[in-house]
């Protein structure tokens, strides 16, 4: 009774503080994406022509239709690749900063590699065109220097171009939760493993990495979610290369043809939140084993 | 075994400087090169395209309006999301408020920023720096909200009942214990969130309609091979000042023991 | 002329199905220091709580200066905690922990000043009012914390195992050091601790639970010579205890067969021939001889197995005719391993303590 009393009370305080926060995720998200949702059930043309009848012909058609399938699956091969190279890239430093720096020293050159990544997005891509791009600083180098006669252009307006600009700007998100998984497996493992009579390249295979996992895990989502809707870089330096985020802006914004980009959204939200519960279950399967 | 650490040394410092700063440190020193491409040798010392950008009224607006959005945002989310992270702590094991809570913040941002077009759109309101600021608050809500109640989790519990004990009331307990004690990552979201704002384009590319933000005025003179300078130029003012107030944030929130850095 | 400062009536605690405590009945005389002394997971962090109004009992009253408290928030009650964890304001200074509670009340600031003062001289505390807390080391922290509570004169002040984290030698120093301060004070204390011999120290009674359920209350001699049950008997120290049967009974006093000894003691209830019972013996009423003693009842013959030595004296482990272990303490370290002995032990020294 006079539990219960109490509870109540609690529980009322709780709900209180919390409805702010989820009146205005209702009124300004989710019923925007309710919004969306319905769009994306009904008859649409080019040039914002839209009918009113429910239908799942945008469904189907962004499932079975030739360009929006190989979109969908380029932006993956993308994502996917780009996690890889990041990957590549971003292991060995935070190994080096996790095993072999001391106290926080790891950390302030984490935030070395932050500073400039927290802010400037655009700035970063207009950078990088300055330095990839046809008349770009590369190009004038490695002409000045005699190693090419004509200015290349693989590097601008191109995949490679998408890959580089993506690992300048997700690096620190991909070294942050490989440092923290790294540094958090007690050195006694490692020692217990080398006593055991692992050689230093087997204790990582059988150490190390397996215990990172939930951290590359981690880094996989930073990497491959914002990857999905992702516009302005393939726009910027990607060239011809063509992601869902065009996709879907083009069938926004110049086709007008507002249910079937609607479907197309909602078919990106779908897959990410799939990907996304899929990597959280593996992470939960591996937690068991620690 | 020293062999692989002066390797992973050598790696990862030729990453930070050739992949992070070279290109940043490149904007800076062309801001200052007589000439509108990014080629060697340099022309010659300059600042005359600072001075050009100064005059340029559309610049002006732009960081105005983007530093207007970013303190509306970040007021905004502090008062939904401080009391809201209060909720989260204690419904932490509620998987469906969670959910609720970080949806917005795990999808990609493109879709929240044609959510809330064809939302504005279908009941009418119409595109302005006002429907930027609602749409910015979406996402900035769970990023408060993962801050501060990182912070409360860690908060020890008995500093509360203590200070109930010594006879203060909740809301006295509020403001001379709690408070105090998450003050630090108050702070720090409140920066985040205005940094966040101040330098977010996907979902304003959405929600602006014909007015202009910083991120909008880049991605507009982008197209003008002949602005590359003025952008240059405004580039470097934007990275000095942001990174300094970076710099100052992150260094106060790893002193003041907040964990790691980690926004995205 | 005594009054009563707490009292505990009926009390129950239910966690969802789980009993916490049950049928707690407890009376606390102003002035006095009550130690509830139990091993962990027994519930009395959760009685400590109840008492202090973080949590709110199942069933049951809590009165203090006989007014219920049931319903009335910390805030509102007129006692005190010393958490285990301290729970010392990080973000205030010695002082300001200090005063925290008069601030909260008000009090003019020359006021609080005086006070403040007052209490850390009361604690030796004078030199660090301009301290960090995060500065101090653990006594001192300790001493911070019993002089925020004290500064705002509870009725009761109530301590959760504050002394845990000290090293042995700063424990036994603050224990005689905290009893002082409450004598000085004449103020009532409930006292919650997992250690024994911590109990011994500072009580003027002890509260022994077990599993939610209070099993004994009593002056610490009465619970240390007479405990009640098996359970108290070991929990308050080594001891030996012995299964027996009822041989007879006369005038108070009654002789049992327990094996091949014969036992004689003090019958503290009625007993019933042929009843089985359990005697105890603590180790250090028993006196160790080197010539047969003539009796052949209080006594046995063995042969030491163990010693522990426990420096001021040796814990001797004596298995005696029929297998059985005695445990004896000796302050004399001139025995050895393999030697054979005597032991005899007094009748009143042996306690029946169940049926």
């Amino acid at each position: 009774m006079n539990l219960k009393k109490i509870v109540g009370r609690k529980l009322s305080i709780t709900l209180l503080y919390s409805l702010p926060a989820v009146a205005y995720l209702i009124l300004f998200f989710y019923i925007p994406l309710i919004t969306i949702i319905i769009y994306s059930f009904w008859h649409g043309e080019p040039l914002y022509r839209i009918t009113r009848i429910f239908t799942l012909e945008n469904y189907v058609r962004f499932f079975t239709e030739k360009l929006s399938q190989n979109v969908f699956i380029l932006t993956n091969l993308i994502s996917i690749a780009t996690f890889l190279v990041i990957l590549i890239v971003a292991y060995p430093i935070a190994y080096f900063l996790a095993r072999m720096t001391y106290g926080d020293v790891g950390l302030k050159i984490i935030l070395l590699i932050l500073i400039p990544l927290e802010m400037n997005y655009l700035i970063r891509i207009f950078a990088w065109r300055n330095i990839l791009g046809e008349n770009g600083l590369l190009n004038n180098l490695l002409m000045t220097f005699g190693l090419v006669e004509q200015p290349i252009t693989i590097f601008f307006h191109s995949l490679y171009a998408i890959i580089i600009v993506v690992l300048h700007n997700a690096l620190p998100y991909a070294i942050i939760p490989l440092y923290i998984t790294i540094r958090s497996i007690p050195e006694s493992l490692y020692q217990a493993a080398m006593d055991l009579g692992s050689n230093k390249l087997s204790v990582f295979f059988r150490v190390t990495l397996p215990l990172s996992m939930p951290g590359i895990a981690i880094s996989f989502l930073f990497i491959y979610v914002p990857m999905m809707g992702e516009f302005a870089i393939p726009a910027l330096v990607g060239g011809k290369t063509y992601m869902l985020g065009n996709f879907i802006v083009r069938q926004y914004l110049t086709i007008g043809n507002w249910p079937y980009a609607s479907a197309s959204t909602m078919s990106l939200v779908l897959v990410t939140l799939i990907v996304m519960f899929i990597v959280f279950k593996f992470l939960g399967v591996r937690r068991l084993y620690e | 075994m020293s062999f692989i650490k002066v390797f992973l040394k050598v790696f990862t410092s030729i990453t930070i400087l050739l992949l992070i700063y070279f290109p940043i440190a490149l904007v800076i020193l062309f801001s200052l090169n007589d000439s509108i491409y990014f080629i060697f040798p340099f022309r010659g010392f300059t600042v005359k395209w600072y001075l050009k950008l100064l005059e340029d009224p559309s610049f002006l607006k732009s960081i105005f309006n983007s530093v207007v959005i970013a303190l509306a945002v970040s007021a905004g989310s502090l008062s939904i999301g401080i009391p809201a992270s209060f909720a989260f702590v204690r419904l932490r094991r509620n998987t469906l408020f969670i959910g609720f809570i970080m949806i917005p913040f795990i999808i990609p941002w493109l879709v929240i920023g044609v959510a809330s077009l064809v939302f504005f759109y279908t009941i009418g309101i119409p595109l302005s720096i006002l429907t930027v600021i609602l749409s910015h608050i979406v996402y900035s809500i769970p990023l408060v909200v993962l801050i501060i109640a990182a912070r409360l989790i860690s908060l020890n519990p008995n500093y509360e009942k203590a200070s109930m004990d010594l006879g203060a009331n909740q809301i006295q307990t509020f403001i001379n214990i709690t408070f105090p004690l998450i003050y630090p990552s108050i702070a720090v979201s409140a920066l985040i969130t205005f940094l966040w704002s101040f330098d977010n384009f996907i979902i304003t590319f959405f929600t602006i309609g014909s007015d202009i933000t910083f991120p909008i005025w880049v991605w507009g003179s982008l197209r003008h091979p002949t602005n590359v300078p003025v952008i240059t130029a405004a580039s470097s003012i934007v990275i000095v000042v942001g990174s300094l107030i970076v710099y100052l944030m992150e260094t106060y929130r790893i002193r003041r023991g907040l964990g790691v850095p980690l926004i995205i | 002329m005594s009054r009563i400062s707490l009292e505990l009536v009926n009390l129950y605690k239910y966690y969802g199905r789980i009993l916490a405590l049950e049928d707690i009945n407890l009376k606390v005389e102003k002035g006095e220091l009550l130690t509830i002394l139990g091993p962990s997971g027994s519930g009395k962090s959760t009685l400590l709580k109840i008492i202090g109004g973080f949590e709110e009992p199942t069933r049951g009253e809590v009165y203090i200066n006989g007014e219920l408290m049931n319903g009335v928030p910390p805030y509102r009650r007129p006692t005190s905690m010393v958490f285990q964890d301290l729970a010392l304001f990080p973000h205030l200074n010695v002082f300001n922990n200090i005063a925290y509670g008069l601030k909260i009340r008000k009090k003019p600031l020359n006021e609080i000043r005086s006070k403040v003062r007052e209490v850390a001289e009361l604690l030796h505390i004078e030199e660090l009012l301009d301290r960090k807390v995060t500065q101090l080391s653990g006594g001192q922290q300790q001493r911070v914390a019993l002089a925020r509570s004290l500064i705002i004169e509870p009725e009761i002040l109530l301590l959760d195992e504050p002394l845990g984290p000290l090293d042995v030698k700063l424990r036994k120093e603050m224990q005689l050091e905290l009893r002082r301060i409450q004598r000085k004070l004449n103020s009532t204390w409930v006292y919650v601790t997992h250690d024994h011999e911590e109990a011994i120290v500072m009580s003027d009674r002890v509260a022994i639970l077990n599993s939610g359920n209070i099993i004994d209350v009593g002056t610490i001699r009465e619970i240390y010579e007479r405990p009640k049950n098996r359970f108290v008997a070991e929990f308050l120290g080594e001891t030996n205890i012995i299964e027996c049967i009822v041989d007879s009974v006369e005038d108070n006093v009654f002789t049992a067969f327990c094996g091949d000894l014969k036992i004689e003691g003090e019958a503290s209830r009625k007993l019933e021939k042929g009843e089985k019972i359990q005697v105890m013996i603590r180790p250090e009423k028993i006196k160790i001889i080197h010539h047969p003693p003539p009796a052949n009842k209080n006594t046995a013959s063995g042969k030491i197995v163990e010693i522990i030595y426990k420096g001021a004296y040796s814990d001797l482990k004596i298995e005696v005719d029929d297998s059985k272990i005695f445990t004896v303490k000796t302050f004399e370290p001139i025995y050895q391993v393999g030697e054979k002995v005597f032991i005899k032990w007094d009748s009143r020294d042996v306690t029946v303590i169940s049926g």
